[in-house]
């Protein structure tokens, strides 16, 4: 899928309106938790040591993964550049203590960790969002991150062929043209675009909810 | 709580990537390449370049 020629919010916008809005983001459980089923069930946490997470919003993805998939000495760092957002998955993931940190960001991704520092690197409907230079140089930065053989785990809005999400996306499509914002910045995407050499592909399928359909990847990173 | 030491072995300087470490009695976070001090507020690093100071390295004693 072509990447849209549409105009892409700010990050000052994007801080802006996810502080105002940020709080109300775990309304969309409905539309998201069948693709987060899906990463789950494809991204072998039961074996991670360490998750990093770029854009963790609320937390929630964050919270499951430590109470549940990953093992009891797993560790997670988030990243959010919204300050709603870090103070509402501070809150959220205050009862895992040292085990979960959740820092600032500022503008264009710069992750302030060592080379090979984790084994996950999650992106879940934030990459869809950006323009697809810095989706592009978010993956980088997942590259440089990941320890050899680490996992890539993205989901993004996505496009499908079917009348209901056609219709959807129409809708979806003319409200970004009037003003990204009425949408959050996201537009449908395809993120196998943005992944450059050093990936293996080795999960990727649609998931439809309703009339949204999303995108689930899961990349290995190659020794 | 502090920073936690796991935390601490994977930070680096976000303009550099080089390693960072403790200085100001745990208050910041220094990088001894480009000399960035970042903050610690409520024992929570903020990695952020604009947010950093710029500490030279102090002179030997003498």
């Amino acid at each position: 899928m072509a990447s849209s020629p549409a105009p892409r919010i700010s990050y000052a916008q994007a801080r802006a309106f996810y502080d105002r809005c940020g709080r109300w983001l775990d309304l969309q459980r409905c539309l998201e938790d069948a693709a987060f089923a899906d990463l789950l069930a494809h991204a072998d946490f039961a074996d991670a040591k360490r998750v990093v997470e770029f854009g963790c919003g609320t937390g929630r993805l964050a919270q499951r993964l430590l109470a549940r998939e990953l093992p009891p000495h797993a560790h997670y760092v988030g990243f959010d550049l919204s300050t709603t957002m870090l103070r509402v998955s501070r809150s959220r993931l205050a009862r895992f203590r040292a085990r979960a940190q959740v820092l600032p960001l500022s503008g264009p991704p710069r992750l302030p960790l060592a080379p090979g520092s984790c084994d996950r690197f999650l992106a879940t409907y934030v990459l869809d969002l950006l323009t697809p230079a810095d989706a592009e140089a978010v993956i980088r930065q997942a590259l440089r991150l990941l320890a050899p053989g680490g996992l890539l785990c993205a989901t993004v809005m996505a496009a499908h062929s079917g009348l209901p999400n056609r219709a959807f996306r129409s809708v979806w499509t003319a409200l970004h043209r009037l003003s990204p914002l009425f949408v959050g910045g996201t537009q449908p995407a395809d993120a196998r675009a943005w992944l450059g050499p050093g990936w293996r592909l080795r999960h990727c399928r649609l998931i439809r909810r309703f009339a949204v359909c999303s995108q689930v990847l899961v990349a290995q990173r190659l020794p | 709580m502090p920073v936690s030491p796991e935390l601490l072995e994977i930070l680096v300087c976000p303009d550099d990537h080089a390693p960072v470490r403790l200085v100001q009695e745990g208050r910041g976070l220094k990088c001894d390449r480009c000399h960035r001090v970042y903050p610690i507020r409520d024992d929570i690093p903020v990695m952020l370049i604009e947010e950093a100071s710029v500490e030279a390295d102090a002179p030997p004693h003498g």
